[in-house]
């Protein structure tokens, strides 16, 4: 089958095969990654749900640029998240060390935690609730959110689910 | 010593002397500092930079009308409207009261300059050319009257 001179059936190179393969491969892997379906069932496809994501301990200048109407995405894969449909502002709070060695959870003035609830449209197979075809929000992971005018690095999934 | 070729036909050495012709080509339009070109669907924004604990009075050497770029890539991002500071803020914690408050120091503050430029906006992005500008990124801005690493603290579009 291989000949003496390294050809398959005297007329392809091996060692051409193989770099074909391999090109074949990574370009086949980064296909489906991008567009192929996980493994499981499709319970709902094109549903609504809500994602609500946390930014702790921001300055008030970020607040203000977060409006109800904005679209906002994830910023690695550009990929939109939702719509933003509620804002909840609260006082944010941090550990607070203190000179006789205790430590308390002190109020930051200035400082402020946003919860920014977004209306999503994704599927939800086998209970997880995915955007962008592949990208499952999971509450508690970190995540990047931008919108025109607003990046907020530090974003936690706070809640995601099919009512507010 | 045999020449290797792929598939008999291809030379590897050219394959990747393309590739690395492609790559510069590519490394200089990103890195080129074009002026700035106002496309047919632009529109006029504002945005303020904030550079943290400048000595108190660096705003008074900052004149309107100056050219303002982006330190990193050279970038002509619009030009300066306006200039003020204001007293700079940094965390203290108030032991007796159980609050982290925000205390201003003496001889700093923060310099705010006000840019104006044209920019192609979309949901996504405020673009102004090859630079987006988004309220709480980190920017490295200069023009002729300062240079300094802040963030950008509001975005507005006209």
């Amino acid at each position: 089958m291989i000949d003496e001179k390294g050809r398959l059936f005297k007329r392809v190179s091996v060692v051409d095969l193989l770099i074909v393969l391999a090109f074949v491969a990574v370009l086949a892997g980064f296909v489906y990654r991008q567009m192929a379906p996980s493994i499981g069932v499709i319970i709902r496809a094109d549903e609504r749900f809500y994602v609500t994501v946390q930014g702790a301990g921001i300055r008030h200048f970020i607040v203000d640029a977060v409006e109800v109407g904005d679209v906002m995405y994830r910023r690695h894969s550009r990929q939109p998240i939702g719509r933003v449909v509620d804002i909840r502002v609260e006082t944010a709070y941090d550990v607070m060390l203190r000179t006789d060695g205790t430590a308390v959870l002190a109020p930051m003035e200035g400082r402020y935690d946003i919860f920014i609830t977004m209306e999503s449209a994704g599927s939800i197979r086998d209970e997880r609730f995915l955007v962008g075809g592949n990208d499952h929000i999971a509450r508690g992971s970190e995540i990047e959110l931008v919108s025109n005018r607003v990046f907020l690095p530090t974003g936690e999934v706070y809640f995601v689910g099919e009512r507010p | 010593m045999r020449k290797y070729r792929l598939f008999g036909l291809i030379n590897p050495v050219d394959v990747l002397l393309v590739i690395l012709v492609v790559l510069v080509v590519w490394a200089g339009y990103l890195f080129s500092a074009p002026q700035q070109v106002v496309a047919d669907n632009a529109q006029r924004v504002r945005f303020t930079i904030e550079l943290p604990a400048r000595p108190e009075g660096f705003h008074e050497g900052i004149r309107p009308g100056g050219v303002v770029f982006d330190s990193v890539r050279g970038l002509n991002i619009g030009h300066v409207v306006d200039a003020y500071g204001l007293p700079f803020l940094e965390d203290a914690p108030d032991e007796a009261n159980n609050v982290i408050r925000r205390g201003a120091v003496e001889g700093l503050e923060f310099t705010y300059i006000v840019v104006e430029a044209w920019a192609v906006v979309t949901d996504y992005a405020t673009e102004i050319g090859q630079y987006v500008v988004r309220v709480n990124q980190e920017i490295a801005a200069r023009s002729v009257d300062f240079a300094g690493l802040g963030f950008i603290t509001s975005v507005e579009h006209m």
